[in-house]
């Protein structure tokens, strides 16, 4: 709760203002049922037309203040009900975009933009029902229930005794139905993930002729789903008929008494009507109540879920010393370096030592899961190392801040993303003031300036969500291009080529070497091709380091070098 | 034309609950009656307690006891009711899934390839979930409220006529104010809509290409994004909220309004009695309540038509051609021809012009080809995911459009760039093309797919369970699942769309291996880069821009010199 405190100060004066003014109206509320008392025992038994007509436009003024307050108190909910949750959206926002690798992959994406979105949406609502009922209902409750103690004491007994009952079924049905309504809620994902699995895999499915299967795995998903959600709704369904019978016997109950009462003269008949209204004014708060219950115990699961993202610990705050290139030291320099992902895996990185000089390429090279990218997200230092040191032209990247680590990196990552927004906004991503010149220059390095060429709007072309209008190679060749404009002293190209063709990798290749002279190079791969021209070439098998040299020391000298270079040109020695 | 035939859609779904929909009308009618005649019998009891001394007991009891019955009816009917109603909008809405779905089942792979994935989802889940509440909400107000509305007012003007005009004149003011409030709001909430919308699609785009935003060290950029959008939001939600909260109060206040008429036109005009007034005050605000609860739920029932307008508009997409008369293929051998074929995703842009091919049974062919140059399209055609514009494919030299499409593909294993693995475990994802295989044939297959070593790693074994996005394994692991998945089949035909592209060489050469046997007497279809796969391939189609620019065997078109020996030539080449 203690995050929200920020997000809900700002608005003190609304939660101030929109729950007296509710106040107010419920308070006028109450004084149409005695003044219709009035109206009937004074006015209409004693044919006092004036009486009557002076009451009814009182009781319109007030009707009229009334929905002036009620107004007055929506308003307030709706500007700091909206405004909180906006404050709280940027504030995730900024936080999920702080988080580390690590803490956002334990999340999962797909959670924290639910969690930013679903989630805060539901915190929303709940403030705004704060403000707008949460005084409201329990004071109409018990001010008719004062109301009705007023009107006579002895018979408001009958009120008092009915409800406990009443909060005991409120208590009982969600005790029972909040639980209930995660299950449904689990339902729902797992239909949702079906659906999911249907589109994403429909080549496989219809290749293998599953859809009878798939069928039937919807259906029982679907069923299971409908069963969950009709069973806490007959469970919830209860809390209506229940409190409305229990009510209505009370008020049987009421005109029992009323008779006695009457006959005994301590009693009238407009006070047994405004009596009756008090206990359906009671009855329809109650309700409300009920229904506060729900949503309460819906925003209580998302103020976890928000929490959770909110109380997250970031690495400690970083120095802001200005941290000087010394061109003399290696660029990139691994002294001893072990890393595990979590504590409880294994080792993906173990002993790696290497240096990499200014101006140098270095190749990694090895196989699925040899630990070839947690190099480069080690040198973006995105997770923590486990032992050893790192450097950057000579200082400790642990001493650097983020901000200049990333002026010295360039990096086209693994999985080529674009995002939405025109090809240009794409490729000025790590600068924000490249002149279409450099984007040419950048585009045409990377071999993709012919196919944005042919597109009708060239640069200023959309890119659609994620990228999905351009093919697989085209968005690695953009996010080549897109890390070139950067122009950053080191060029970090994660398995950049592996959707290219060799011819284009080697054009790709030559034109870096002559468009960007000088750039420190690290290059990944899985093919010999793309690393053999490396200054140096780093092997690596399970982690660990196979071999370090040029590709010529390494097929003399390094036997898991030497077994990748013949598996992918075996017959290259007979041509 | 389409808006109007919702309805018409929505009716075969109902229909078969007719018996239901009466039932619920029953019931309604009970509580209804209840509802309409409680409050004349409590105005019977009061007028029958005069004064003090002449409260007429007998009388009294009788209509109490009357009233306690009434009241057992009534919470027992109205509980029926609504659970008549959870189950009737709960199932109606699980056979519209289902129907969908099935429906989604049978669209051609144009619809799944052009329209987003998250999209048919949320028709599935968040329109589904809408209708529902719609439904739910339609039934039982809907019908309730014609009871109380046609009894109330027969009540009222057996009572009186010139009152019953007073509360109609009045009551009818809530159509005004409700028309009004939701004109003005629903635009606000339209737009609303749109900038979630916007705000969840920007927020999961930049979330999930987080390693490209921290490469780039686009955060503060994101966030100013972000913060436009969410200001946005801001000021269109404040407004939406509060306009779409004026109704409850502005309501209560027309309601307030009837309430005085009532008493004070009771009172001068009719000259009714005491308990006649007040009757006729309960008969007032119940006629009026359910124009409010009616309008209340106003904006549910709107937004589930136009939930099941989505609904439908999934459901009208014209499905594939029926292929029940279609043959079905018997011990094919694995000649397969394309003659002359001619196929484009977009009439205005042609990709593949007379297209020839003779593969022989046993056949290895292979196609290579710059990124885009239309590899995938020849295993689409294939496998029917899309059927020729022109010419046709011929397998043992039948037209495989005269085949059946399960018995088509049935005559393929398939191992896709992307690979696909559903919910479940690792057991059940290998045994997906075979569910009747043996423990022994699943673990062969796995350990011919080189996946056996690192399934038994895993925390349970082949009981592993996977979710959709196989977030325990890596990308190479599951490319191994799926080709575990196509060694577990034996069909007489074969293709793998660049299937080992994120395997290491090592282990592909391994897999090559346990391929290599496995296509022997199998026409095989190989999309790859590799040369290993390549050099030994019968045909090599080289393709670039839509058309086969050079077919032959390696060593034909290595003697051509021309582009494939570019191509070829390109990865021997030094820096």
């Amino acid at each position: 709760m203690h995050y929200m405190k920020q997000y809900l100060k700002p608005y003190w004066k609304q939660f101030l203002i929109g729950p007296v003014f509710k106040l107010l109206e419920a308070i006028l509320e109450l004084f149409m049922p005695i003044m219709m008392a009035r109206i009937i025992n004074e006015g209409v038994l004693q044919q006092d037309t004036d009486f009557i007509l002076q009451q009814g436009g009182l009781m319109a003024l007030i009707a009229a203040i009334g929905m002036g307050s009620a107004w007055i108190c929506q308003y307030s909910a709706s500007v700091a009900s909206q405004g909180f949750g906006t404050r709280l959206r940027s504030d995730m926002f900024k936080k999920i975009n702080a988080l580390s690798f690590s803490q956002i992959e334990s999340f999962g994406a797909s959670t924290l933009t639910t969690r930013l979105t679903n989630d805060i949406n539901q915190l929303q609502q709940a403030v705004a029902m704060v403000i707008r009922l949460v005084i409201r209902a329990p004071f109409v409750c018990i001010g008719s229930a004062v109301a009705a103690m007023m009107i006579n004491a002895r018979m408001s007994i009958i009120i008092f005794l009915t409800l406990p009952v009443l909060a005991g079924i409120v208590y009982f049905v969600f005790r029972v139905s909040a639980p209930l309504y995660t299950r449904v809620q689990q339902k729902l994902d797992a239909l949702s993930r079906t659906v999911g699995e249907n589109i994403s895999g429909v080549r496989v499915i219809r290749a293998f002729a599953k859809n009878p299967h798939e069928k039937e795995r919807f259906r029982q998903r679907n069923e299971e789903l409908t069963r969950a959600a009709v069973r806490v709704n007959l469970i919830s369904a209860l809390v209506n008929p229940l409190t409305t019978f229990i009510m209505n016997i009370a008020i049987v109950v009421v005109l029992y008494c009323s008779g006695w009462m009457i006959q005994r003269g301590q009693f009238d008949q407009g006070s047994v009507l405004a009596f009756i209204n008090y206990i359906s004014s009671m009855l329809t708060a109650l309700l409300v109540v009920a229904n506060l219950v729900v949503l309460f115990t819906k925003a209580g699961a998302s103020l976890k879920r928000v929490n959770e993202v909110l109380g997250t610990e970031l690495p400690g705050e970083e120095s802001e010393v200005k941290c000087e290139r010394q061109m003399n030291e290696p660029a990139v320099e691994f002294s001893h370096v072990s890393f595990r992902y979590t504590p409880e895996a294994s080792l993906a990185l173990e002993d790696i030592t290497f240096a990499l000089r200014q101006g140098e390429t270095l190749g990694i090279i090895g196989g699925t899961g040899s630990g070839k990218t947690s190099v480069a997200n080690l040198i973006l230092r995105q997770y923590p190392l486990t032992e050893g040191r790192i450097e950057l032209w000579g200082t400790d990247i642990e001493a650097i801040p983020r901000e200049q680590l990333l002026e010295r990196i360039s990096t086209a990552p693994q999985r080529a993303e674009l995002f939405s927004g025109s090809i240009r906004e794409n490729l000025q991503w790590g600068a924000h003031d490249a002149e279409d010149a450099d984007l040419q220059k950048a585009l045409k390095a990377a071999q993709a300036s012919d196919f944005v060429g042919e597109l009708p709007q060239k640069l200023d072309s959309q890119v659609d969500r994620g990228g999905r209008n351009f093919s697989g190679g085209q968005k690695q060749r953009l996010n080549i291009a897109r890390a070139l404009v950067k122009n950053a002293p080191l060029l970090i190209l994660d398995d950049s080529f592996s959707a290219l063709d060799y011819l284009t990798e080697h054009n790709l290749k030559t034109a870096l070497k002559e468009q960007y002279p000088g750039t420190t190079l690290l290059i990944i791969s899985q093919r010999v091709s793309s690393i053999r021209g490396a200054d140096q070439i780093l092997v690596l098998d399970d982690g660990k380091m196979a071999g370090l040299g040029t590709h010529e020391e390494l097929m003399a000298s390094c036997p898991v070098y030497q077994e990748t270079v013949y598996s992918q040109t075996r017959e290259e020695g007979t041509r | 034309m389409k808006k109007k035939t919702s309805l018409a859609q929505f009716m075969p779904f109902v229909r078969r609950y007719y018996v239901l929909f009466i039932c619920i009308m029953l019931c309604a009618c009970a509580v209804g009656a209840v509802d309409i005649a409680a409050p004349y019998l409590i105005g019977k009891a009061i007028d029958e307690m005069a004064s003090a001394g002449a409260v007429k007991f007998p009388a009294i009891f009788r209509i109490l006891w009357i009233l306690v019955l009434c009241y057992t009816g009534h919470a027992i009917f109205k509980y029926l009711m609504q659970m008549l109603s959870v189950r009737t909008a709960y199932r109606v809405v699980e056979q519209m899934r289902q129907k969908a779905f099935e429906h989604l089942q049978r669209l051609p792979l144009r619809y799944y390839d052009t329209t987003a994935q998250g999209d048919i989802v949320s028709r599935f889940i968040n329109d589904a979930d809408t209708m529902v509440d719609g439904l739910l909400q339609g039934i039982t107000q809907l019908f309730y409220g014609i009871v109380i509305i046609v009894g109330t007012l027969l009540f009222m003007l057996s009572q009186s006529v010139a009152v019953t005009l007073i509360v109609i004149l009045v009551t009818s003011l809530n159509f005004v104010v409700a028309n009004v409030v939701t004109r003005t709001s629903a635009k606000y909430f339209a737009g609303t809509q749109m900038l979630v919308g916007e705000l969840n699609g920007y927020a999961q785009e930049i979330i999930g290409g987080y390693k490209t935003v921290k490469a780039f060290g686009y955060e503060a950029e994101a966030q100013k994004h972000f913060d436009a959008i969410n200001a946005k939001l801001y000021r269109a939600g404040q407004k939406s909220q509060f306009a779409g909260s004026l109704t409850n109060p502005t309501t209560r206040f027309v309601n307030n309004l009837a309430y005085i008429c009532v008493g004070v036109g009771g009172g001068i005009l009719a000259g009714l009695s005491a308990g006649g007034i007040s009757s006729f005050i309960i008969y007032a605000t119940q006629f009026a309540r359910p124009f409010n609860e009616i309008t209340g739920v106003w904006a549910q029932i709107m937004a589930a038509a136009s939930a099941a307008r989505r609904i439908f508009d999934l459901m009208e997409v014209p499905p594939e051609t029926s292929d029940e008369v279609g043959r079905i293929l018997r011990d094919v051998r694995g000649n397969v021809e394309f003659r002359n074929v001619d196929f484009s995703y977009d009439p205005n842009r042609p990709l593949i012009q007379n297209f020839n091919l003779q593969a022989k049974a046993g056949q290895k062919i292979a196609i290579v080809g710059p990124t885009g140059a239309g590899k995938s399209t020849i295993i689409n055609l294939l496998m029917r995911y899309y059927d020729v514009d022109a010419g046709a494919i011929y397998i043992d030299g039948v037209d495989i459009r005269e085949v059946r499409r399960d018995a088509l593909r049935t005559q393929f294993a398939m191992v896709l760039q992307e690979t696909w693995s559903f919910d479940g475990t690792v057991r059940e994802n290998i045994a997906y093309g075979k569910e009747d295989a043996t423990e022994e044939e699943i673990r062969q297959a796995a350990k011919r797919a080189y996946a056996d070593g690192f399934i038994r790693r895993l925390s349970h074994g082949y009981d592993t369970l996977i979710q959709e996005s196989g977030g325990i394994l890596s990308g190479g692991q599951r490319q191994l699942l799926t080709i575990a998945r196509a060694m577990l089949l034996d069909p007489p035909m074969l293709i793998l769309d660049e299937a080992t592209s994120s395997i290491d060489t090592l282990t592909e050469q391994n897999i090559t291996k346990a391929f290599n046997k496995l296509m022997e007497g199998r026409t095989s279809f190989i999309i790859a880069h590799r040369l290993s796969t390549i050099r030994g391939a019968d045909t090599i189609l080289v393709m670039d821009k839509g058309a086969v620019v050079e077919q032959g065997s390696h060593g034909e078109l290595m003697e051509k010199q021309g582009f494939y020996y570019r191509l070829y030539m390109s990865q021997f080449e030094q820096e």
